[in-house]
């Protein structure tokens, strides 16, 4: 391959690293587009890429789980699983969210719970410095 | 050349279906379709003593291209102004857990690491490095590597 090739090759994985779309770039599209020889496997790392960063049923994006307790919030409602609303405490920003790790989140039935770090079952209405713990689970697929 | 074409017709379509991966409005179909037309069109250019291929998939991703820019510019219409557009580079719609789990299975155990908790997990390279005590450098090269592998096991059959 020629060096040509190699260099467009590095600078696609550098910019996937840092979660660009090589083509977003019109300079490097321009070159690759000259450049036969890296085409087909820029394209193809591209694709791996793209396949790997799609949302999944099993997937919350991190942001999400992440997110302050007021997005958490918004999320229940737009998931509408008929949980009770949402107290205005829970919006307080001096609640602390503490986000499940990714293994934890698992989608299937759409159902979404709030508990407390008492492991009570029901929600309460928090209290400033409390500590909840969220659990998604959604029917929500991308497509068949 | 045009004997040669129906030839690569099967190879232009795996192409074209790699490419319009995070392109939900654009139709492997009509890509062909205009890559056919212009191969022919401009198929005094092409140099006989070159593989065919890589000319033909220069044409097609040209074309791409400006089938991607058309499609950022489309504008809205009044009928779906109150509804928002579907993100351009939103996801392939056949992707499945299980296919991401497959892809990453073909990987060593310190590539699949690395890739679950870069892709799946979104973790910075840095992130990565400090969990591993690796350096950023070998996270890099191990994600570069693992990208490259997968990407040449479905070169040609994946995602058709």
């Amino acid at each position: 391959m020629s060096s040509a090739a190699q260099s467009l090759l590095a600078e696609a994985q550098e910019l996937l690293d840092q979660r660009m779309d090589p083509l977003d770039h019109a300079d490097f599209a321009e070159r690759l587009a000259s450049c036969p020889e890296a085409l087909e496997e820029v394209i193809a790392l591209r694709a791996v890429d793209k396949l790997l960063t799609a949302p999944l049923p099993t997937r919350i994006p991190r942001q999400w789980w992440l997110a302050p307790l007021a997005s958490a919030a918004a999320l229940l409602l737009m998931l509408n699983t008929g949980e009770p609303d949402i107290p205005p405490a829970i919006l307080e920003p001096e609640l602390i969210v503490q986000a499940p790790k990714p293994e934890e989140i698992v989608a299937t039935p759409a159902v979404l719970h709030f508990t407390q770090s008492t492991e009570s079952t029901t929600l309460s209405p928090p209290t400033t410095g409390d500590v909840l713990s969220l659990s998604i689970t959604s029917s929500r697929t991308i497509r068949p | 050349m045009e004997g040669n074409l129906p030839e690569e017709i099967p190879f232009l379509r795996a192409f074209l279906h790699r490419l319009v991966v995070g392109c939900p409005t654009l139709e492997v179909d009509d890509l062909q379709q205009q890559t056919m037309d212009r191969v022919l069109q401009y198929q005094h250019r092409y140099d006989p003593a070159r593989p065919l291929r890589p000319w033909v998939q220069s044409i097609a991703f040209r074309i791409f291209l400006d089938a991607r820019k058309a499609s950022l510019r489309e504008p809205t219409t009044l009928a779906t102004e109150s509804v928002p557009a579907p993100p351009q580079d939103a996801v392939a719609p056949s992707v499945s857990s299980e296919d991401v789990q497959r892809l990453l299975a073909q990987l060593p155990d310190v590539q699949q690491d690395i890739m679950r908790r870069f892709y799946l997990q979104e973790h910075s390279v840095q992130e990565i490095a400090d969990a591993t005590q690796l350096s950023p450098g070998t996270v890099k090269s191990h994600l570069h590597r693992a990208r490259l592998q997968l990407a040449r096991n479905h070169q040609a059959e994946a995602w058709q």
